[in-house]
């Protein structure tokens, strides 16, 4: 292989890796129906979800640790009430962290906007 | 009985043409350093390992003192920094001698180890006193993201600088380190896109960002690390030709390919555009090119392995393409749409990541460790204590390797897709034949670990210790 023969082949990926990433985040990632915005609730919601490192023992959409049930579409097999009081109240793996009643609901606020997304499981 | 690995390929070796004055290039002192910080990293990160696997079995276990939420950040943190410390110092070590210079900055590759050290201390505590960033796999405050940025900056202006001239005419490993160091930057700063509001209110964007930020940070250490496979197997070998060769090229351009497009196998679930997917479907299927080309090669690997067994770097390489060979298997077969809907979300995926990241990146980063003990620093090991850990270790892991896979089929099976495992309390009782032999192959592969990382961190500290009296 010719030496600039290597800096095109790195040139050529590195062009198509741009647009490629620019389309991932426009394009490919576009707020819809099923994909609304997240509003102020849900995104203080967000901040507590990673405050109490959730994802070490939950997964939402694959992403995260595996001691404990995903939670993408909890929501909607479960209910606001039941992800709240098991938020509040711990269980025999969940430790009690002593959330608030308020961040309890902020942090279902945030489950259920994901849940919404999870259009390919609800066909 | 002693191993030590004749000195016909010593860094002495490395020298300018005779018409020069001769130059050596010793490893870089910083490596030496990134390598034992980062053994120690690999101990503590294994034991929080078998800590968090010991809670799967008994919830109760420790959990006042460290519980789940924070043994695994422990472990993934810890076990992550290994890599990163065993690639960096691997790169600082070798790299002179690959490219005949001088390294540009060992000051600057002091101020990278302390700045990377101090900042893992720092992660370290925050954990403890449960602060967290709550990021997948970056689990840490983000204000550490700060130094870790600025040390990783350090590195590519020594590396860059260091190899200065035309990078077309070095051989494939030289290329594979760039690629690595740059591509880890880019993705460690994608992965804080989420802190814009475009990101962070946009679920879609924000889940499929963070897979593809992570799935392509797994490829750029990946190509650190197995560019110092191929640096190893060269000087092994003795023969230069197999990482100048049009197809190690090929295959290196492959993998960055790789790197680049296939991270979206890990999104099939999320509700993206469908041409990501489809791209990523593309790209991860010509990882069979990659498989066959190990088939293929398999009876070369064979006569090799009869003429280098005895050399123990090339040993751990030798597990490591066992290793590579199963990982690409199940890599492939999991990232088939229709396989990866019952796959993802399980232990399967776990099994992958163990695989590679112990099967692979560990085993190759050890073999880097001993070549610097054994054939540079001219140090040895006692052959029957590095036989019963290297044979633990991979018995162990291959134990540990197939009880995840048997935990993730059980899940597969139970659930009629991945978020709808109920109860899942009932998952983990019907599972937990896997779990017991997830955790008990987890301690052997502790100690199997520790057998083989030990001696090498009594060696480093010894030569540390008298370099600076």
């Amino acid at each position: 292989m010719r030496r600039n023969d290597k800096f095109l082949i790195l040139l050529a990926l590195l062009v198509m890796f741009l647009v490629y990433t620019a389309s991932v985040y426009t394009r490919g990632t576009e707020l819809s129906e099923n994909n609304p915005m997240l509003d102020t609730a849900a995104i203080q919601g967000k901040v507590l979800w990673q405050k109490y490192n959730c994802s070490s023992c939950h997964q939402l959409y694959g992403l995260g640790g595996f001691i404990g049930p995903d939670l993408t579409t909890t929501i909607s097999r479960k209910g606001d009430a039941y992800a709240k009081a098991i938020i509040l109240s711990g269980t025999k793996r969940m430790p009690h962290y002593g959330i608030t009643e308020q961040e309890a609901d902020a942090i279902t606020k945030f489950l259920s906007y994901v849940d919404s997304t999870a259009i390919h499981y609800k066909r | 009985m002693l191993i030590q690995q004749p000195s016909t390929i010593s860094a002495d070796e490395v020298k300018l043409p005779p018409s020069k004055p001769a130059r050596t290039f010793p490893p870089s002192k910083a490596g030496t350093l990134f390598l034992t910080s980062g053994i120690v990293s690999l101990l503590f990160g294994m034991l929080f390992g078998l800590l968090g696997s010991v809670q799967y079995l008994l919830p109760d276990f420790l959990a006042e003192a460290i519980p789940f939420f924070k043994t695994r950040p422990l472990h993934v943190s810890l076990v992550i920094a290994w890599i990163f410390q065993g690639a960096a110092g691997s790169i600082y070590c070798y790299a002179p001698a690959s490219v005949k210079r001088p390294l540009f900055s060992e000051a600057l590759a002091r101020v990278h180890w302390i700045l990377f050290v101090v900042t893992g201390l720092g992660i370290v505590a925050s954990y403890a006193f449960r602060h967290f960033g709550g990021r997948e796999y970056l689990e840490y405050p983000i204000w550490f993201a700060i130094p870790i940025t600025l040390s990783w900056c350090l590195i590519i202006v020594n590396y860059f600088k260091t190899i200065k001239e035309s990078l077309s005419k070095y051989p494939v490993y030289i290329w594979m380190w760039g690629t690595g160091i740059i591509a880890f930057l880019v993705t460690y700063l994608e992965s804080y896109l989420w802190l814009f509001n475009s990101v962070q209110s946009n679920t879609v964007r924000d889940i499929t960002i963070q897979w593809k930020a992570n799935g392509a940070m797994v490829g750029s250490w990946n190509q650190m690390v197995y560019g110092t496979a191929f640096y190893l197997m060269e000087r092994i070998s003795g023969n230069k030709d197999t990482s100048r060769s049009r197809l190690t090229f090929f295959f290196y351009f492959l993998g960055l390919t790789n790197l680049l497009f296939n991270w979206g196998h890990h999104t099939y679930i999320v509700p993206s555009a469908t041409w990501i997917k489809n791209v990523a479907y593309i790209i991860s299927m010509t990882e069979l090119l990659i498989l066959g080309n190990i088939i293929w090669n398999w009876r070369k690997t064979l006569t090799d392995a009869q003429r280098h067994f005895h050399v123990v770097p090339y040993r751990l390489l030798l597990a490591s393409d066992v290793w590579i060979f199963l990982n690409l298997a199940l890599s492939i077969l999991i990232s088939i749409p229709a396989v990866n809907f019952y796959t993802h979300g399980t232990h399967i995926t776990v099994a992958h990541a163990m695989g590679a990241t112990i099967g692979i990146n560990t085993l190759i980063l050890l073999a880097s460790a001993y070549f610097l003990a054994i054939t540079i620093y001219q140090k040895s090991v006692t052959s029957k204590l590095f036989n019963v850990g290297y044979w633990l270790t991979n018995i162990s892991l291959l134990v540990f390797w197939i009880s995840l896979l048997g935990a993730g089929i059980v899940k597969s099976l139970q659930a009629k897709h991945p978020f709808s495992i109920d109860p899942y309390e009932k998952y983990l009782e019907q599972s937990l034949i896997w779990f017991r032999a997830f955790s008990y192959s987890g301690f052997a592969l502790l100690i199997g670990l520790s057998i083989l990382s030990v001696p090498l961190l009594r060696i480093f500290i010894n030569k540390i210790r008298a370099r600076s009296n």
